[in-house]
């Protein structure tokens, strides 16, 4: 754990560095601040939960980038045409089996370890950029609605109202069932937008068919994210905006976007991040799901719900290794994203902070 | 009385909430690929005449809001065809819409059977080990994707114990189902309601007394519910115990037990305070509800509106996407009012 | 219980014997109320005076085992006389005995109204199951009664009110609603944390008025909580003044006013305006109540004490007697 400690420490150290390059005299303002976050990894090195979390997501993340880079199996090769034994071939332990992959393969014949290495990719990009870009746009109207009030707030609860009304699965389906054809001529017609988004995926460009799938998929999962966190943003600006430093800042004439970035913003983070982390888990369960359901990418895209989706026509007895493996992977990410989570729910909320960091040696 | 205005005035809201569900929808509607005839009409070989008949018929010539109108009434008057099975799709909706009720039903009882008794315990022994085994059902429970769990339980319940059967849904008998469509004649009003409670085959074997359909309803529909309750359960387990944790350490409590008041009443107002958020998690719990019935309705074949709309989105049967998507948001609607409006109910503070 | 009634006599009502409190949080053990005693006769109002922090709220809680954890009671007794004429320690009561000594027989009234209050029932209701806590009557008659509490209460509209819930009520509605829910037993004690901190001048002087009549039509005593030295002038019968979990000085309310003996009394007396005494400036007191973690082995106030000596920060001072009735903890009261 104390390693740990270190590496944030110093971390926090280089990042207080970078900014006294651009802005000298940075940390010697910002020392309290410092200090609150040199606590904060304290205290999340001191969470056996944040830390068990933090190393499977770290983990995760490793895999993600360099998988499709060294996966032995490229998914675009259906190997059970040419070799029949390797259709959904059970795990094969040595010494007693040879023929087929330690864990087994998929209709295809391919080994679905192999596959998987592409699936963390698909997964993590996936979920990074509904929550990402979703986050924040909600995040903008939630500021923008609880600030100003009036006509433009009346006008974006309407509209968050309005998508909450449908169950999100519901509507994701609704709409990734309607995009694909779209996105696919729009991808058709920028193909430098098209080989870069497959680059991030890990695909190649032959298919971006599938490729429009996933960004049906991420089109309709932003738009059943965002008025969660225009809501919650916009609870917190309601409750902050009638303090009395909000009304100084006004009067000393500080113009209205600085005060909702550099006073407001600030205050609402903690709840956001959380819940952003949270998301994270949550996002990749949902585009697994939605994969399930036939709206993701389809052959030859080894995305792991979709995965799961094929071997449930022969489960259990041929492809229950599959649906194992794979699920057992979604488990993984999701709990790793949820571990350090609820560790920072834990260590961003002050009283419980303290908590933590009185248990543990004054350091 | 406050109570009456509030929920009056909450069923106000819910107007301008459903004009915009369908004007979504009509957005979802319109932007189906390819020609918006063709998505109506299906495949059928229909010469040229005839495509533009049909065309004028729904407007596509039209300005988009005169589009929009003729939708919005096509869709509340449940005008829409179906066409792969050349049916009224809300026909089809409302076959399948009772057994999605029971299914969500079930579901919604195993959640609420595992997750409050197991929250109020985590709450009695706050910081021991069954508190920190909660924290960890929850974690895994909402980490754990459900088709997976899905299939796992299918696995060790019906394949090795065949405790379960994965075809059909259990029906009231004949006569009971036609006693229970009569109702409306015989008792205006709220022989309506009883006919569309009755619709629920389980609630319809209840009304009938045949009990044993509601038992083999339980033991068709368990792995479902047993598997939601095991992927929330712990999620609600937990916001019982911190809500009733927060209810029991305020002000009020210890003013009680100042006053002398019996353990058991100051639980009841620490239960009575703990429910309020309680109420909102399920609530919004819910709609997950109605989504899981989509994949829950795949995995254990049950013929509900959840596996309409997977059947429709393999087959690109866009007017029942539609349709259901709408249905889907209605139903969620009108949960969101009674929950609201049982709200109200419990905290006087709402009513204003 | 013999050796008990020893310590009481007829007159008493409530006697406390070195009362220790300590809260065993993550920072440490902090000694909320070390070695307090008093004691409440029949019929008479005691006031509790000091500054925020000093451990009057925890000290009246404390005697009927009212303190959550991490704080807990670690010493001292609690010797009350029921109604019936029984001497019981109310610390070392089985718990059903002592809930039924709560709301019945010593009554609270909380300091901040609007979070004693469950915003979930309504004041009639709060009335009804304090009454029925502790004996059988049917709701009706307990609602009559209530209306009866809040009108005396001076509460307007009470047949109306009775049925609000809290948050319909106003700040100093809700105050004097607590006051009627603690009284709603005839309870022999009633401790009020500052019962009047949220009313206006008017309806302040009338509570006052009725608390005084209660006394003594229901030979009613009262243990006020208060920092307004303005009602302690007027109400009370006796002083106990506390700093930093003790008690530093004992008496007449007329002796303490007009011959304060402690520094930190004193200093009290000319930090407010003084009915009894005119004075021409307010001083303040310098400093802050001391962190009660790890307590130092000498007087408690000597950090702040203008007189402070050597021997003030080695040794604490005893509570030794100025006068008759009269008690002070200074070492300044040895040398005279």
């Amino acid at each position: 754990m104390r390693a740990i400690y270190r590496l944030l420490s110093k971390i926090i150290d280089g990042y207080a560095l970078l900014r006294d390059r651009i802005n000298p005299g940075w940390s010697s303002k910002n020392s309290s601040r410092l200090r609150e976050w040199k606590l904060m990894a304290y205290a999340f090195s001191k969470s056996r939960i944040g830390v068990l979390g933090g190393l499977i997501v770290a983990a995760v993340i490793v895999i993600a980038i360099i998988g499709p880079a060294i996966s032995w199996e490229p998914y675009w090769v259906y190997k059970s045409v040419t070799d029949p034994r390797l259709w959904l071939h059970p795990p094969c332990i040595q010494p007693s089996c040879s023929e087929a992959p330690l864990f087994g393969t998929d209709e295809w014949g391919r080994d679905i370890v192999a596959m998987s290495l592409y699936g963390f990719r698909i997964s993590l990009v996936i979920s990074l950029l509904v929550v990402l870009l979703g986050a924040p746009l909600g995040i903008f109207l939630g500021l923008l609605s609880g600030y100003r009030g009036g006509l433009v707030d009346e006008v974006i609860m309407r509209l968050t109202d309005i998508f909450i009304a449908f169950p999100g699965l519901i509507l994701a389906i609704a709409f990734a069932s309607v995009l694909p054809r779209r996105i696919r001529e729009f991808l058709e017609a920028f193909p430098a937008l098209r080989d870069s988004l497959s680059f991030l995926f890990g695909l190649r460009p032959q298919e971006y068919g599938q490729l429009a799938a996933l960004i049906s998929v991420w089109f309709a999962m932003v738009i059943v994210w965002w008025p969660g966190y225009a809501r919650i943003v916009r609870g917190s600006v309601l409750s902050v905006k009638e303090l009395p430093f909000i009304e100084a800042a006004k009067l000393v004439g500080i113009p209205e976007h600085k005060i909702l970035i550099k006073h407001i913003l600030p205050n609402v983070l903690s709840p956001v991040l959380v819940m952003m982390t949270f998301d994270l888990a949550t996002a990749t369960l949902f585009a697994a799901a939605l994969s399930f359901l036939g709206l993701g990418p389809q052959e030859p895209v080894p995305e792991l719900g979709f995965m799961i989706s094929k071997a449930a026509t022969y489960f259990p007895e041929r492809s229950w290794h599959v649906v194992l493996y794979f699920g057992t992977l979604l488990l993984f990410i999701a709990l790793g994203w949820n571990l350090l989570g609820d560790a920072l729910r834990d260590i961003l909320d002050p009283r419980t902070r303290r908590a933590i960091e009185f248990r543990g040696e004054g350091e | 009385m406050g109570l009456a205005r509030f929920v009056a005035r909450r069923i106000a809201t819910f107007i301008p909430t459903i004009v915009g569900v369908l004007f979504v929808t009509y957005i979802i509607a319109y932007s189906i690929p390819g020609d918006p005839t063709r998505a109506w009409v299906g495949e059928k070989l229909l010469n040229p005449e005839a495509l533009e008949r049909v065309r004028e018929k729904y407007k596509f010539n039209a300005p988009w809001y005169e589009q929009f109108a003729f939708f919005v009434s096509q869709l509340l008057s449940g005008n829409l065809e179906d066409p792969i099975r050349n049916r009224n799709v809300f026909d089809e909706i409302f076959e399948r819409f009772p057994i999605t009720v029971e299914v969500a039903i079930v579901g919604f009882t195993f959640l609420v059977a595992i997750g409050i008794p197991l929250g109020i315990l985590a709450a009695i022994k706050k910081d021991t080990a069954v508190d920190f085994f909660v924290r960890i059902f929850a974690l895994v429970g909402s980490s754990l994707p459900a088709f997976v769990l899905y299939y796992y339980l299918i696995l060790i319940l019906f394949v090795y114990a065949s405790t379960t059967q994965l075809a059909g849904i259990p029906m009231p008998s004949t006569s009971c189902k036609s006693a229970i469509a009569s109702l409306p004649q015989s008792y205006p009003y709220i022989g309506d309601f009883l006919s569309a409670i009755g619709s629920v085959p389980m609630f319809g074997a209840l009304m009938c007394g045949e009990l044993e359909v509601v038992g083999e309803t339980f033991r068709r529909l368990y792995l479902p519910g047993l598997a939601l309750g095991l992927l929330n359960g712990g999620f609600i387990a937990r916001i019982v115990r911190n809500s009733l944790l927060d209810a029991l350490s305020s002000e009020y409590i210890l003013y009680a037990k100042a006053r002398g008041l019996s353990k058991l009443r100051i639980w009841g107002h620490a239960f009575k305070n703990a429910l309020i958020p309680v109420v909102t998690v399920l609530g919004i719990n819910f709609g997950g509800l109605l989504s899981g019935a989509v994949i829950a309705e795949r995995v254990f074949n049950i013929p509900g509106m959840g596996r309409l709309m997977y059947e429709a989105i393999t087959r690109a049967n866009f007017p029942i996407i539609i349709a259901s998507t709408f249905l889907f948001a209605i139903i969620y609607v009108t949960v969101n009012l009674v929950v609201d409006i049982l709200y109200a109910v419990i905290d006087p503070r709402i009513r204003y | 219980m013999v050796e008990l009634e020893g310590l009481m006599t007829s007159k008493h009502v409530l006697k406390v014997v070195d009362l220790e409190v300590k809260f065993f949080t993550y920072a440490g053990v902090v000694h909320a109320v070390s070695g307090v005693s008093f004691e409440v006769f029949e019929g008479e109002v005691i006031s509790l005076v000091g500054e925020t922090g000093c451990g009057k709220t925890v000290t009246t809680r404390a005697i009927t085992r009212l303190v959550d954890p991490p704080g807990r009671v670690t010493g001292g007794r609690a010797l009350y006389r029921t109604k019936s004429g029984e001497i019981i320690d109310l610390l070392k009561m089985p718990d059903e005995d002592l809930r039924r000594i709560r709301g019945d027989e010593i009554a609270y009234v909380f300091q901040d109204p609007t979070s004693a209050l469950d915003p979930l029932y309504t004041i009639g209701g709060h009335i009804v199951e304090t009454v029925k806590a502790h004996r059988r009557a049917p709701a009706k008659e307990i609602l009559k009664h209530a209306v009866k509490l809040l009108a005396e209460t001076l509460i307007p509209s009470p047949e109306l009110r009775v049925k609000n819930y809290p948050h319909e009520l106003s700040g100093g509605m809700r105050q004097r609603a607590v006051i009627s829910i603690g009284l709603s037993n005839n309870p022999k004690l009633l401790i009020a944390d500052e019962p009047t901190t949220n009313l206006d001048v008017t309806v302040q002087a009338q509570i006052l008025d009725l608390l005084r009549e209660l006394r003594s039509k229901y030979l009613m005593s009262l243990v006020l909580i208060t920092h307004n030295l303005g009602i302690v002038a007027e109400m009370s019968d006796r002083i106990y003044v506390m700093y930093a979990g003790k008690i530093v000085e004992e008496g007449a309310t007329e002796e303490i006013f007009y011959s304060p003996s402690h520094p930190y009394t004193s200093l009290l007396l000319r930090a407010v305006p003084n009915p009894v005494r005119k004075i021409e400036k307010l001083e303040t007191i310098p400093g802050t109540v001391p962190s009660l973690v790890n307590p130092g082995p000498g007087c408690r106030f000597e950090p702040r004490c203008p007189y402070a000596m050597e021997k003030c920060a080695r040794e604490e001072p005893p509570l030794v007697e100025v006068s008759r009735g009269h008690r002070a903890a200074c070492w300044l009261l040895e040398k005279r």
